[in-house]
């Protein structure tokens, strides 16, 4: 177990995020682009578009 | 330094109260709430455990449950909207529509 504190700045964890987990932040943006589209599409249902 | 059995106490208080949250209410809200509780507190495992071990992951897969958890609660209330729309409440005792 390393000994100290533990240092994660925001570079850090950001080149973290954008480097190694690229492929998941992507299908986490697909993911709440579909969220988006179902909450529309759910809330929506039954209100006449005027 | 807080030592990390302290978090992961005070992290397996909370995901109990979300388990009797979740199981005990009947309002959707609260449900809902309980829920967004569980999560928390499995987000405060992975802080706990990323700082005792040094280890980035578990701050990045935070992320990744807070983004989840909004995803989650976007369609949940959506449901509760078009459940209200049918059936005048969001009694989850009344949803009994895919009871089998």
């Amino acid at each position: 177990m390393p000994a100290g504190p533990f240092i994660a700045d925001a570079r850090t964890v950001g080149v973290a995020l954008f480097e190694a987990y690229i492929f998941p932040f992507e299908m986490v943006s697909i993911l709440l682009l579909a969220a988006i589209v179902g909450a529309l599409v759910l809330s929506a249902r039954g209100v006449q578009a005027s | 330094m807080i030592p990390t059995q302290w978090f992961l106490i005070l992290s397996a208080i909370l995901f109990a109260i979300g388990v009797c949250g979740v199981l005990t209410r009947k309002n959707g809200i609260t449900i809902f709430m309980a829920i967004e509780l569980m999560v928390n507190a499995v987000n405060l495992t992975f802080l706990a455990y990323a700082r005792q071990f040094h280890q980035l992951h578990g701050l990045i897969f935070v992320f990744f449950v807070m983004a989840i958890a909004a995803a989650e609660a976007a369609v949940g209330l959506a449901i509760f909207i078009s459940l209200f729309h049918h059936r005048e409440t969001i009694d989850v005792d009344e949803a009994n529509l895919m009871r089998w």
